[in-house]
């Protein structure tokens, strides 16, 4: 009788060192994942500074070809202190989205003037600015991948304990904009 | 029974269909060459000698800035943006080294009529996308237009190369540790060799039936070391060199979509 008890200790004992260890390595592997996810973000915030640096030049040679189009280069302005001033990442998202949306109507325009189209420090800034919405592509896609494996994971037994206790939330996906997948092109 | 088997085959059969649907959506971009070769020109743009003239060139640049410069071309992209398309290749192939990341990617897609100068992450302050842009402007376009294919990609090659202010290949790979680790191991072996043989010498097998020691077989050399140890993840052959001088294979360089694309 004695004996029996002594085992069931044992076994229990057990149990809970099994369960403990598997808790650390779970949550650390979660931490890892995390920071994964965070660093994919951080590439794609990179890119984000980027175009709003690039936009004042972009704003200022339009300017000096166009005079009829105010309302579309106030448009991108406003998107970009939009931008700007974005501080969670769902804010920053949806302020991307709009500036990319100003961003293409302001291409849309662009192709009205031929001689703004074969000026050649513009020729430099379209390089630029559809460099980094090739970039922002890329960086989105990277860390929309890291976010499904994160997801995936947190909601996958066992790993959806110890997510829970220890606080691990679903991250949200980057969704782009509608018909925003492919980098505004112009053609030369 | 029957039911869970049934069950079971259609699990892997959904599977199955996940997978081609997986595999499909990532068959546009060709597998890396076996042998590894920067000029690839799965378009059959070029004749041999012309394209063995552009792998010269390529090489050089890779002997002199450390850098891998790949040239492919292919037929079609299936529909796909050129944009997409060359990071998917860059990123399967691992053009550059690892962790240096530098690589260039010049992708010519025939049928769409795209060009595309893709910058590794590790040469994107030396070749940003204005320059790219320029570069294709003024070498690439104007030289297809006049259906000038060699001296198109030849000069856009050309103009890379000078934008690149990499260092030479280095010629002595093995750091100073790693040989010195060898010499005390190679002193280990001649050691026990010594002392084998003087065991041997001193008492020799009774049954005679063993054949003589004969001596080593000599010291066949080492097998080659990847590039500077890097183990070149996946796509990669580690790059390492090859002592013949020709191309030792792709180091698992990474991109993010910079560079500039054109039209002809």
């Amino acid at each position: 009788m004695a004996k029996g008890k002594f085992s069931i200790l044992w076994v229990l004992l057990g149990i809970v060192v099994v369960a403990v260890v598997a808790y650390i390595s779970i949550g650390n592997q979660l931490v890892g994942m995390e920071e994964k996810v965070n660093t994919a973000w951080s590439e794609v915030e990179n890119q984000f500074q980027r175009r709003y640096d690039l936009i004042p030049n972009l704003v200022a040679t339009v300017k000096g070809f166009t005079s009829h189009e105010q309302a579309i280069i106030d448009s991108v302005t406003e998107a970009r202190a939009k931008l700007g001033g974005a501080k969670t990442i769902d804010e920053k998202i949806d302020a991307a989205n709009g500036l990319e949306g100003a961003l293409s109507r302001l291409l849309v325009v662009v192709e009205n003037y031929p001689e703004l189209k074969a000026d050649t420090q513009f020729t430099a800034l379209m390089d630029e600015l559809s460099g980094t919405e090739n970039r922002i592509a890329v960086a989105r896609g990277r860390y929309n991948d890291e976010v499904r494996t994160f997801n995936t994971r947190i909601r996958t037994f066992p790993t959806s304990i110890v997510a829970n206790m220890r606080g691990f939330t679903a991250k949200k996906l980057f969704e782009a904009a509608e018909g925003s997948e492919v980098a505004p092109k112009v053609e030369f | 029974m029957i039911r869970r088997a049934g069950r079971l085959a259609g699990l892997v059969l959904v599977a199955a269909l996940l997978f081609a649907v997986c595999a499909h959506a990532y068959a546009a971009v060709p597998n890396p060459p076996v042998p590894p070769r920067l000029f690839n020109d799965f378009a059959k743009l070029l004749d041999t000698d012309a394209g063995e003239r552009i792998e010269q060139q390529l090489l050089d640049i890779q002997e002199q800035t450390s850098a891998q410069v790949a040239v492919v071309t292919v037929p079609s992209m299936d529909g796909d943006y050129i944009e997409h398309y060359a990071v998917e290749l860059f990123e399967a192939w691992g053009i550059g080294r690892q962790n240096e990341d530098d690589g260039v990617l010049l992708l010519i897609a025939n049928e769409e009529r795209k060009v595309k100068i893709e910058v590794g992450y590790g040469l994107e302050g030396e070749i940003n996308d204005s320059k790219a842009g320029r570069i294709l402007d003024t070498y690439f376009t104007p030289s297809m237009q006049n259906g000038n294919v060699e001296a198109a990609i030849s000069d856009t090659v050309r103009a890379i190369r000078a934008e690149i202010t990499g260092e030479p290949l280095a010629e002595e790979e093995i750091p100073l540790y790693i040989k010195i680790v060898l010499i005390v191991v190679a002193a280990f072996v001649l050691i026990i060799a010594i002392g084998l043989i003087k065991a041997f010498s001193k008492f020799p097998p009774s049954s005679g039936t063993k054949p003589p020691f004969t001596g080593f077989g000599g010291f066949r050399g080492f097998g080659g070391f990847g590039g500077g140890g890097r183990s070149g993840g996946f796509g990669g052959f580690g790059g390492g060199r090859s002592g013949g001088g020709g191309f030792g294979g792709f180091g698992g360089g990474r991109s993010g979509g910079g560079g500039a694309s054109r039209g002809w």
